[in-house]
């Protein structure tokens, strides 16, 4: 992937709204949760932590944005946008705790960490896949674009323009050339035993390009 | 038409320039005219000329976007679209299943690059190995490179799925001319050995992908054939040439091989790997020209290189295609346009790490040596071998006598060489860009050649130095088809593929199912 900073923001915006939300929906209720902790508690962590990827994944794109400049091909592997799991998911888990979204301490020891990883970790792989492909399906002009989103569907287009010019001559026959007409096959004769170039140059048969001045045998 | 004269196939042109001979003074067209030329008229709404990759491409995406085959024609010289390339691969020395230097989402044959070539070769290969590859390129291992092999059996099921034979009409377009009346005529001649009647399309829309329009052979390379009438000691690197691997399995012999590109290393590797398996005992000097020095500097923001030589995985840096740096060509014009071009492109080779090993155990073993010189006094010595002298950049001559010379030192000729395209530059109101190709708009329309409501598109080399960098390439040809289709849809030839159109298009492609 070779993103622009605009198409980094707008994919991970539209990604989390059209993959991560309704992820979120669906896998809240299956998570493991303590059982001191309420569904709707749950859904609050799950639904923040998107929100979080999506606010502070802002500064992070400015981040990789940066680092990407030093890469000579200026692109973006693949392996680095899985890979960043590990910063985005630490800064959400941070995050979430200094808002007070999830209570009690930030230490791996939280009862709220396994649910919370599970949830982030399926839905970072989730939407990694589907950046992997099915969005170049959905969203034809992605790749071509750096990963910005086509606002606005260019013009329609006017009447239709696929018919042919009338022909002012019907008796003008259609062109076959793989059935020579008796007469042409007259006028022409057989096919020539050894082709020469536009400069007269003899080739063999099957050359593509002439072997003494290099211009294409068919131009 | 035809029956009075020219009776050989020699005299075929003749025929044809006679029966025309009033319209090519002229460089509008009249339906009038052409008629009473006795020239049989064909109409299309589109046709694309060329029938390559570049035509396949445009015509891909166009079957997408709703056109009906009826509508579209492809004047080309041969049936299957690969067949040029097909060509150009065996004549430098990749077989079906080497690399090629491409990523796995650029597919020719298919409009969205998903699946892309990995997994395809994974569920070939029943392995996993391709999938690693793309996850961890180029980190922890090289890039992922489709093989022929994967792209040709795609070619052959894209064709058949969007009726490619249908639209196929075979003949070689001389050249494309303004229609009074608004779009165009392109008058094909009949393939040589099929002896029918030149013929005049009636197009609105014009299409040319005529692929490379010559090779570029150096002067001293072209003074030497001219002098000696010599092509089997000087052979040039995409022409056949395989006497010259036949000749060194027979005895010991030396190669001079110049460039400093893909094509040089794919030819290195070959005399390589004939010395490792066939026994062959070549000595291999490798020429580099001394005012492309490789970089020294080990920067991730420079290039990395080694002696004579610079690294890069594709042609142009990743970018080009549909990032930054695509952004930056778009932005730019004219000259900084060109030269910015050239910055991230020139001619550079991929770090493979076969190749590595290859060229450093020859190092090591004496039988590779990197000359930095220009070759110089070029000429067949009394025992029929090249003798030639090298020129380093400090001044000092070497002489040096070896059994061949090939050349790879590119594939770029002068689009002027084209016969279409030199009558399209003096007819048709077509101008150079600063790379002295054609100068195509971001749409890839050739600028100042409008006719009424036709257009003529361009896509392929012949549009370097546009704002799109790696025209050349399976991303280019398709990235130009998306340009053109759309430009098409606003004109209301096609619809434009849109959300829907784009996943019901793409479910058809994974059925096998007409578009």
């Amino acid at each position: 992937m070779t993103p622009t900073l605009l198409g980094r923001l707008q994919t991970r915006l539209l990604l989390l709204l059209a993959v991560g939300l309704p992820w979120t929906g669906v896998i809240t209720p299956l998570l493991p949760r303590p059982s001191f902790v309420s569904l709707g508690i749950i859904y609050r962590i799950t639904l923040e932590g998107i929100a979080t990827v999506a606010l502070v994944g802002l500064a992070w794109e400015l981040a990789y944005h940066t680092l990407q400049q030093l890469r000579f091909d200026k692109d973006w592997p693949s392996l680095f946008a899985l890979l960043t799991i590990v910063n985005e998911s630490a800064s959400t888990w941070l995050v979430l705790h200094g808002l007070h979204a999830i209570p009690g301490s930030t230490a791996l020891s939280s009862p709220i960490l396994e649910p919370f990883a599970l949830h982030f970790a399926s839905t970072w792989i989730l939407v990694w896949l589907v950046t992997q492909g099915p969005l170049r399906v959905v969203l034809l002009r992605w790749r071509y674009e750096g990963g910005r989103i086509p606002m606005a569907a260019a013009a329609r287009g006017g009447p239709g323009r696929h018919t042919p010019y009338p022909n002012p001559d019907p008796a003008s026959t259609p062109f076959d050339a793989l059935t020579p007409s008796p007469r042409a096959a007259a006028a022409y004769g057989p096919a020539a035993e050894q082709p020469a170039c536009r400069r007269g140059h003899p080739n063999p048969p099957l050359a593509l390009y002439c072997s003494r001045c290099g211009i294409s045998m068919r131009s | 038409m035809s029956g009075e004269n020219g009776t050989t196939a020699g005299g075929s042109r003749q025929h044809n320039a006679k029966a025309a001979a009033a319209l090519w003074r002229e460089p509008i067209w009249s339906d009038e005219a052409v008629a009473a030329s006795g020239l049989a008229i064909s109409d299309a709404p589109l046709v694309s000329v060329g029938g390559g990759l570049g035509s396949f491409a445009l015509v891909d995406f166009l079957r997408i976007a709703g056109a009906v085959p009826e509508n579209v024609r492809v004047l080309a010289p041969f049936e299957r679209p690969e067949e040029t390339y097909r060509y150009l691969l065996a004549a430098s020395q990749i077989a079906e299943e080497d690399p090629l230097r491409s990523d796995s989402m650029s597919r020719i044959d298919n409009i969205w690059g998903w699946p892309g070539y990995a997994l395809q070769e994974a569920v070939r290969r029943r392995s996993l190995g391709p999938l690693w590859r793309v996850l961890t390129e180029p980190i922890l291992s090289e890039p992922f490179s489709p093989r022929p092999r994967e792209v040709f059996a795609g070619l052959e099921r894209e064709a058949r799925r969007i009726d490619w034979p249908s639209m196929v009409a075979r003949g070689q377009v001389r050249v494309v001319r303004r229609r009074r009346q608004g779009g165009y005529f392109a008058l094909c001649d009949p393939l040589p050995g099929h002896a029918t009647s030149p013929a005049v399309w009636r197009a609105r829309y014009v299409h040319i992908a005529v692929g490379y329009p010559a090779l570029r052979f150096l002067p001293d390379l072209q003074a030497h054939r001219e002098r000696f009438g010599d092509v089997h000691r000087f052979a040039n690197a995409y022409e056949p040439h395989e006497h010259v691997y036949k000749r060194l399995l027979e005895g010991p012999g030396s190669v001079l091989v110049r460039g400093g590109g893909i094509t040089a290393s794919r030819i290195l590797q070959r005399l390589i790997d004939d010395r490792d398996r066939h026994g062959a005992r070549t000595d291999i000097f490798h020429l580099l020209r001394p005012e492309l020095p490789g970089s020294s500097n080990p920067s991730p923001l420079r290039r990395p290189g080694g002696a004579g030589v610079r690294h890069q995985s594709y042609t142009f840096v990743k970018a080009a295609g549909g990032g930054q740096a695509r952004n930056k060509v778009l932005s730019l014009e004219g000259e900084e346009r060109a030269a910015f071009i050239k910055k991230i492109g020139g001619s550079t080779t991929p770090r493979r790490r076969l190749w590595q090993r290859q060229l450093s155990r020859g190092r090591r073993e004496g039988w590779y040596r990197i000359e930095v010189a220009q070759l110089r006094d070029v000429a067949l010595n009394p025992e029929g071998r090249i003798s030639a002298t090298l020129e380093r950049p400090d001044g000092a001559r070497t002489p040096l006598a070896v059994d061949f010379v090939i050349d790879a030192t590119g594939l770029e000729g002068d689009i002027r060489e084209h016969g279409l395209l030199s009558d399209l530059l003096t007819h048709g109101g077509a101008a150079t860009n600063p790379l002295g190709r054609l100068d195509v708009d971001p749409c890839f329309e050739v600028r100042g050649t409008r006719s009424g409501d036709g257009r003529i598109y361009a896509s392929g080399p012949i549009t370097l130095g546009g704002y799109l960098a790696p025209v050349d390439s399976f991303w280019g040809l398709e990235h130009a088809a998306l340009e053109i289709c759309d430009d098409l849809a606003r004109q209301g030839f096609c619809t434009r593929i849109g959300v829907r159109g784009s996943i019901v298009g793409w479910w058809r492609w994974a059925r096998n199912t007409p578009p």
